[in-house]
């Protein structure tokens, strides 16, 4: 989108989240494979934040803080999935061929594995849509209340295990 | 601006759907001595977000599709149709449908609800009226 200073614009290019995908990569080198885990309702990406040094002293200007920016952070992604206990990527057995043959999300817990990850949301005329790329573990795994009004759905954590925002669009 | 138009031709493009109706898809109107059965696409409601300056882009509607019957067996004859408009759920036929429809972008048609009714006293009608959420952009370069 060009320089929109003063004008009245649709914003075109905002993004819908059905169709996004959270994918797993194999671990393959040079070129790894990505594969999706099933069942996610939703995906909240880390926060992006910079902690806050405060500088301020006794004759600070306007006897107001002062402050500087510290070193950057990256919080965990998190999302929500539609609890398939038996599925290749959410059980500790695994399965088929890709990502999950050594057991799905259960299982990288379990054995605490750092993997890539990728968020690749649908763009409109974008066949690859875009990706989003992060390295992590899971730092949590909570299967949902089971009850009578809903069926099981469980809370996956993800923490990034280094920066990735220079990969992002 | 409507995408009531481009779900006609979702639909009509669905041979599960003309299978049972031919090409009898209508938008807005029915026409009251036509033949049946047949399906009726109207918008009924719509969202569109702002941002300060403009709209966001990405637009939601309530879409009411009717499947209607005057059959001898007109319930079992508008489920059925109402059926194949549902489709399977993941895009075979409308709902769960997500790609391109003529100028648009659709991103999803979600199921918003479903009822029914018959009108016994004149056009002795059943049908059942599907609403859907369609949730779409223009694709770049259409003309808004």
């Amino acid at each position: 989108m060009a320089d929109v200073t003063d004008t009245y614009y649709a914003a075109e290019g905002a993004v819908h989240g059905y169709g996004a995908q959270l994918q797993v990569g194999d671990g393959a080198s040079p070129t790894e494979a990505f594969q999706s885990i099933a069942g996610v309702s939703s995906i909240t990406p880390g926060e992006m934040t910079t902690a806050d040094i405060v500088r301020t002293h006794l004759r600070s200007p306007d006897a107001h803080h002062e402050h500087m920016p510290g070193l950057r952070d990256s919080g965990a992604f998190s999302c929500n999935l539609v609890w398939l206990p038996e599925d290749e990527s959410q059980s500790n057995v695994g399965g088929g061929s890709g990502s999950f043959t050594g057991g799905g999300l259960v299982a990288m817990w379990r054995g605490r594995e750092t993997h890539n990850f990728r968020i690749v949301l649908p763009i409109p005329g974008s066949p690859d849509g875009i990706v989003w790329p992060f390295r992590g573990y899971i730092s949590q795994f909570q299967p949902g209340e089971i009850g009578v009004d809903d069926k099981i759905n469980a809370a996956v954590s993800f923490m990034p295990t280094e920066a990735y925002d220079a990969d992002l669009p | 601006m409507t995408i009531a138009p481009s779900i006609v031709a979702r639909l009509e493009a669905v041979q599960a759907v003309t299978n049972l109706v031919g090409d009898r898809i209508y938008q807005g109107v029915l026409p009251q001595d036509g033949t049946f059965p047949a399906v009726l696409v109207r918008r009924i409601g719509e969202v569109i977000p702002l941002h300060l300056r403009g709209s966001s882009g990405v637009f939601k509607e309530r879409i009411q599709v009717d499947s209607v019957s005057d059959s001898s067996e007109p319930i079992g004859e508008a489920q059925s149709i109402d059926s194949a408009v549902f489709g399977d759920g993941s895009g075979s036929s409308l709902v769960g449908f997500t790609g391109e429809l003529d100028a648009y972008h659709v991103y999803c048609v979600e199921p918003a609800g479903a009822r029914e009714a018959y009108d016994g006293e004149e056009l002795r009608q059943y049908k059942v009226m599907r609403d859907v959420f369609v949730t779409w952009a223009l694709l770049p370069g259409s003309p808004s």
